[in-house]
Parts: structure tokens; sequence; C-alpha cells
């Protein structure tokens, strides 16, 4: 059985992403994800609002970093976001992004160490409600709440790199691999085997989560334009090893991400070929889309997010994904 | 004629595609800061309780795709066959 989550990046007002975290718990997804960007809408407002309009639908932060804010201020927030919706909150880590970090002045020092440290400190206050930690990257001579938290969180991380794959799969309680196609995912459970080994755990333990791209539609030339918007991106963000591994020449994501630097946003997305699409997106007809989440879920995929685009108009994709995909997987 | 006496009108299979018409014109507008945090809350109540196909909760859409996107949501319903609707909201 594969479980089903869906992403929101909170661009928009408030109550548009709580329409579609209504939409999406009626209809059977089990996980909402919200990201967290400086520049967006603030992840713990967005999903308090969520948490009130929801009854049953899990509450995922997805993903934060230990840079911006300190972990005992995320485990705080997280705790709160929890006595609103008890044991329905996940907390999701990751090391962030390093262009969006700079940006703000900020080091990625010691990516893995900064996450593996954030989820044990999180860990304790979530379990204990107080942390004593000296780590490489923190140190916290004594913290404590003055709450209990209510309910279990549990903490997954989000994870590309084989060091942070392994890491995720020893620390977390799930795995939240940044993919869509099963070439990547295959490579990311080589190091998630190791990491389960190397904490004596067993592989069913965790929860391997695909987090993707996803565009849905019955019409697949309306599905493969809206994941074009969002695939551009990505292609212009992976690195070369990935890009080698699905065949796209260094110099074709060059040019997309020139395009995209400098706001040419028609001739970005106009780059942007089946190949790439297939490599970084789930993407097509709901059959397609089926053929696709099944070949995750033999390699040992149990989540599937269906992150940004969705498809070419939200409301309708949510609603054609739930009524002829999650059914079959159920 | 009042909206409330034009919808009362109508079947609730109508009542559902007028719904769902007004609901996407409202999410795809990209006037949507024009709607205020109180018509926003109310917006998701009559969501999560679905009543949009209620008499109260179809006018309550009428009147917000009235407010941010008027010759959109005419022009929709109108396509969809609901030319009281429509003529109602300015269209």
């Amino acid at each position: 059985m594969v479980k089903f989550g869906i992403e929101f990046v909170p661009y928009e007002p408030f109550w548009k992403t709580t329409f579609y975290a209504i939409q999406a718990e009626k209809r059977g997804f089990e996980n909402i994800w919200v990201t967290d960007h400086y520049n967006n809408r603030n992840v713990y407002v967005t999903l308090t609002s969520i948490a009130l309009h929801t009854s049953k639908i899990r509450l995922g932060i997805g993903v934060t970093n230990p840079y911006l804010v300190n972990p005992v201020m995320t485990s705080q927030a997280v705790a709160s976001l929890s006595e609103i919706a008890p044991n329905r909150v996940i907390l999701g880590v990751g090391p962030g992004d390093k262009t969006t970090l700079e940006s703000l002045g900020v080091e990625m020092k010691l990516p893995v160490a900064a996450v593996k440290e954030c989820v044990l400190i999180a860990r304790q206050l979530f379990e204990k409600g107080s942390v004593e930690f000296e780590g490489k990257v923190f140190r916290i001579p004594k913290a404590r709440f003055n709450f209990k938290v209510a309910g279990k969180i549990p903490i997954y991380i989000g994870a590309q790199g084989p060091q942070m794959l392994r890491i995720a799969a020893k620390y977390g309680d799930g795995v939240l691999i940044n993919a869509s196609h099963p070439k990547d995912i295959q490579e990311a459970m080589k190091h998630i085997e190791k990491g389960v080994k190397a904490a004596g755990k067993s592989i069913e333990e965790i929860e391997i989560a695909a987090y993707t791209s996803l565009s849905i539609d019955d019409d697949l030339d309306r599905a493969m334009k809206a994941a074009s918007r969002v695939v551009a991106f990505i292609v212009a963000g992976s690195p070369e090893f990935i890009l080698e591994r699905h065949g796209i020449s260094v110099s074709e994501a060059n040019e997309i991400k020139k395009a995209l630097s400098e706001a040419r946003w028609k001739d970005a997305f106009s780059m942007v070929t089946k190949k790439m699409i297939d490599a970084f997106s789930i993407t097509g007809t709901p059959d397609m889309c089926i053929k696709r989440i099944e070949e995750l879920a033999r390699i040992g995929v149990t989540q599937i997010v269906a992150g940004s685009p969705i498809g070419p108009n939200v409301r309708k994709s949510i609603d054609l994904f739930s009524r002829r995909v999650i059914p079959i997987f159920k | 004629m009042v909206i409330k006496d034009v919808i009362r009108e109508m079947t609730k299979s109508s009542r559902r595609k007028a719904a769902l018409a007004l609901i996407d014109v409202i999410l795809s507008s990209k006037k949507s800061h024009e709607i205020d945090s109180e018509e926003a809350k109310t917006f998701l109540r009559l969501w999560q309780e679905d009543k949009f196909t209620t008499i109260n909760g179809l006018e309550f859409l009428l009147n917000i795709a009235k407010k941010i996107e008027p010759e959109k949501a005419a022009s929709k319903l109108n396509e969809l066959e609901f030319s009281k609707l429509a003529e109602l909201i300015g269209g």
C-alpha cells in the first residue's frame, strides 16, 4: 500500500492553500507538506490555518533547515502546532538551499552534522520537553519547554546526496527524497539501506517518500506544459552527475539556467524536453502516472508526495488524481 | 429577481456546476488580494462544510466572483447557460 501526500508552496494567500488542503483531505490524501522558504508565506502560519480547517490529514513541514532558525525555536513552533493537531504533525528537516542561504548571508556549514544535530535536539524536546546538547554545529546548554508536547511528532529528513541519505535513514522516521525517476530512487535506496543497517533498524520501520514534481491531466499536452514550468527550474538546479544519469547535457541545462536568470520564462520553458520531464517529474494522464508510481513502489517508495505543479488546474488535478490514481494503490 | 430566488429555482446538480465554475474563477484570479480576511474565512468554512451548493453558499460565491472577476465569472456562467446568474453579476 502506498500513501499519498501533497506539497503546497505557500506563495498564494493563505485561503487558497487552505482550500486545496481541505480538498486533499476530502479526497483521500494522507499527508500535506508545506514548503519553508523565507520569501513565501510562513510555513507554521500556513499549517495552523490548515490544521484548523482539517481533522485527520497529517501536516508536514516540508522541509525546514537548521540554519535560519535555531532548532529549539523550530521545535517550539512544531510542538505548538502539534497542540492544535496532536499526532498529525511531522517535522521535515533538510540542509536547505545553498543559493537561498547565501543570499541571506548564511553559510551552509557542515550540512550533514547540522541536520543530524537538529533532529537529535528536536527529538529530545518532543520526547522529554528539555534538551542539553553539545555538537559540532549546535550547543544548547539547557533548554526546557514550559508546556507539555501533545502527541507524537515523527521527524523526516529531506536528503539527496549519499551521506545525507544515510543519516536520514539512520536518524529519521522517514526520508524525503527529492526525486521522481526510478533511476534516482534506486540510487538513493542503496544509501538508505546502509543507513538503516547502521542503525540496526529494518527498512520497513521508516517511511520512504518520493517528493516528486507531479502534473496530471487527461490531456497529455496540457500536463506536460504545466510540468515544463517546474521542470525548467529542477534542470537548472541539478548537479552534473544527475543530469548525466538521465542523458541530459550540461549545455542544455545551462541554456535553461541562463534564460531563467534573465527572466526569459517562455524561452526557458520551451527548452524543456520530454526527456527532462520524464527524468524530473511524474507527468501525464492518470494511466501514465499509475505506471510510474507502480515502478517507484516496487523499488521501495512508501509515500508519493505530489509536488508542484500538480496539474494545469490544481483543483481539477487533485480531483483527477484522487479519483483515478489513489484507489489503485489502496 | 434577486440572486437567492434564481438559486432557489436551480437543481442541486446545476448549483454544483455553477459553484465549481465560480470556484475556478476565484482560485485563478490575480485579484485574490481583494478578498478580505473575513471573506476568506467564510469561503473556507463553506468549503469545509460542503455548503457551496446551498443558497447562501452559492450566493456567497457569486458575490465574491462579482467583486474580483465580474467579467470572467459572467462569461463562464453564460458559457454554461446560467444566463440569469450571469445577468445578476453584470454579464
